[in-house]
């Protein structure tokens, strides 16, 4: 039950919070909350690579963009009435976007984890990175969508007969969206596929001698996780109603690297933890000082060294 | 041990060259059925090599290697494993947070089994005791045991062992020497192993490998009468 009572008391926090914001005054906490757990989705997308299957991943801001760009495009095509490449209509519909924002970004995952997975170590996170960077300069390029100003739309996808213009609304809307993905992170870990991932994390030449096509089990860990990120990037598109090439930046991946490491990889919960205090710090240093990052980066080498394992693993706890 | 047991494994004319080196001399052997065959030799000899070749690990430059009289070429590790070759390793490979009966759980749910075979498979490598043990706070010699309980979690019909006696004390070494003789004739067994007590407790045919050639291959009292083997290998007793 001790187990169970942080998670639960941390879901009615949130359930509170856009009550909790109102009463405050401060509304605007409202969507940087939705902010953090659209961040902790995509962190927890990383996780699945890097906590659960040891790949160091540089490149989840391409899948992150791409599930953005998903929405971006399917949106805009929507309100103009233009087929995408003549042939496809576009979608205002928010769950037939996140659907292909999931699957196009599950494809640039499968395509790039392909190639990036006949390496290891240190040329798997540079390959990763190039990946990344290749993906960031074609939406760079891209001017019928916008290029490197960006995509701009006015509204929100919709869902059912919710009012998406409501900060509320789309609040709940990303939690449930939130809570769904964990569920399917611990499925993940708990399943027969789980137990052989982790095994490869630890051992590969061990699981290889056991029979298992190790590469297919972190290519599949892989598109999980691409699909993860592109979740996230779709939430976030909306969150803004804008998407630009900034979102596949290279610091993107390394944004969700710490969120990871600070939060704990390889836990279920610990990247959400991780994207709330990385977000939450940037926020509140923000309105202290122009020079927040330099009060940011010595804190995060403090917070790893004292927390060591991540936030997740405080007093032993592994949830 | 009947000799005309058929072959189950077949090396045709293996040879490997690390650059310059010949690791792998021409080597031939069949392995039969439910046979235990030690391979013995001087270190660096080649013996790992060999069985990193059979698994997979490693390309042969050379030959051929036959199970069942299928040559399996370019075939993955995976693929091997699932036709029933299993081996371990000198310096045990497990995976040190997990528990032992999860790491025979991984073996399990490798080749589609279920995970309540696991108990069976540490009962017969006699590591039942420590079952629920993160592997990590395993001894040596338990690691040992584990490793051939989970390369028994695969089903082989041919177990490589890589000196399962490395670094046993004489008490666990009589241990797993007991737990190998409880396998014989139902799984074959390449034995490389340098601890000769073992290699004549339990082989029925020993080859020698010296600079990666076959220079005996004979039933335990021929191969220690053979003065070729003592000159290279066993020694003539008279230091």
């Amino acid at each position: 039950m001790r187990k169970f009572l942080l998670p639960i008391l941390g879901l009615g926090l949130l359930l509170c919070w856009p009550f909790l914001a109102e009463k405050m005054g401060a509304p605007a906490l409202i969507t940087l909350f939705t902010r953090m757990m659209i961040l902790g989705v995509a962190a927890s997308a990383l996780n699945i690579a890097l906590g659960f299957g040891g790949l160091v991943s540089l490149g989840h801001a391409a899948f992150y963009g791409i599930g953005a760009y998903a929405i971006g495009i399917s949106t805009t095509h929507a309100i103009s009435g233009e087929p995408f490449l003549g042939l496809v209509a576009g979608s205002n519909l928010l769950l037939v976007n996140m659907l292909v924002a999931v699957v196009v970004s599950g494809i640039a995952a499968a395509i790039i984890g392909a190639l990036a997975l006949r390496t290891s170590g240190i040329q798997f996170i540079m390959i990763t990175l190039a990946f990344a960077q290749m993906v960031f300069f074609l939406f760079l390029a891209l001017k019928a969508y916008g290029g490197d100003d960006g995509l701009t739309f006015r509204r929100r996808n919709s869902l059912f007969d919710l009012n998406m213009r409501d900060d509320a609304t789309f609040f709940y809307v990303t939690l449930g969206f939130l809570l769904v993905w964990l569920a399917i992170c611990a499925r993940v870990l708990h399943s027969r596929f789980g137990l052989l991932l982790g095994g490869i994390r630890q051992n590969e030449r061990r699981m290889q001698a056991i029979g298992v096509d190790t590469f297919r089990l972190k290519w599949l860990a892989f598109i999980i996780s691409g699909m993860g990120a592109g979740l996230a990037g779709a939430l976030m598109a909306n969150l803004g109603r804008f998407v630009s090439p900034d979102l596949m930046h290279w610091t993107t991946s390394g944004e969700l690297l710490i969120m990871c490491v600070l939060g704990g990889s390889g836990t279920i919960i610990g990247p959400v933890l991780g994207a709330f205090a990385l977000i939450g710090l940037e926020a509140t240093l923000n309105t202290w000082t122009e020079h927040w990052q330099a009060i940011l980066g010595p804190l995060l080498v403090l917070m790893v060294l004292a927390f060591r394992g991540g936030l997740a693993r405080i007093g032993g706890r592994k949830p | 041990m009947n000799p005309n047991m058929s072959a189950l494994l077949v090396l045709d004319d293996l040879t490997k060259n690390f650059g310059g080196l010949r690791v792998t001399d021409h080597v031939s052997l069949d392995l039969r059925a439910g046979e235990v065959h030690a391979l013995i030799g001087p270190n660096g000899a080649g013996k790992t090599t060999l069985i990193s070749q059979i698994m997979g690990e490693l390309a042969p430059d050379g030959g051929a290697i036959l199970l069942d009289g299928a040559e399996l070429g370019t075939l993955s590790q995976a693929a091997r494993v699932k036709r029933g070759l299993a081996r371990t390793f000198q310096v045990p490979q497990v995976l040190g947070e997990y528990s032992a009966r999860e790491n025979v759980v991984a073996a399990l749910y490798a080749r589609g089994a279920s995970a309540s075979e696991a108990d069976q498979h540490l009962a017969r490598a006699a590591i039942s005791a420590r079952a629920d043990m993160r592997v990590s706070d395993l001894s040596h010699g338990e690691r040992k045991q584990l490793e051939l309980a989970i390369a028994l979690a695969t089903k082989p019909r041919m177990l490589l062992l890589d000196e399962p006696m490395a670094g046993l004390g004489p008490v666990e070494s009589a241990q797993m020497i007991d737990i190998l003789k409880g396998l014989r004739g139902e799984i074959a067994m390449l034995l490389v192993e340098h601890d000769m007590k073992a290699v004549f407790a339990l082989a029925d045919r020993i080859s020698v490998l010296v600079y990666g050639a076959i220079i005996a291959t004979g039933a335990p009292q021929e191969i220690q009468n053979d003065p070729r083997v003592r000159e290279a290998y066993l020694g003539t007793g008279e230091d």
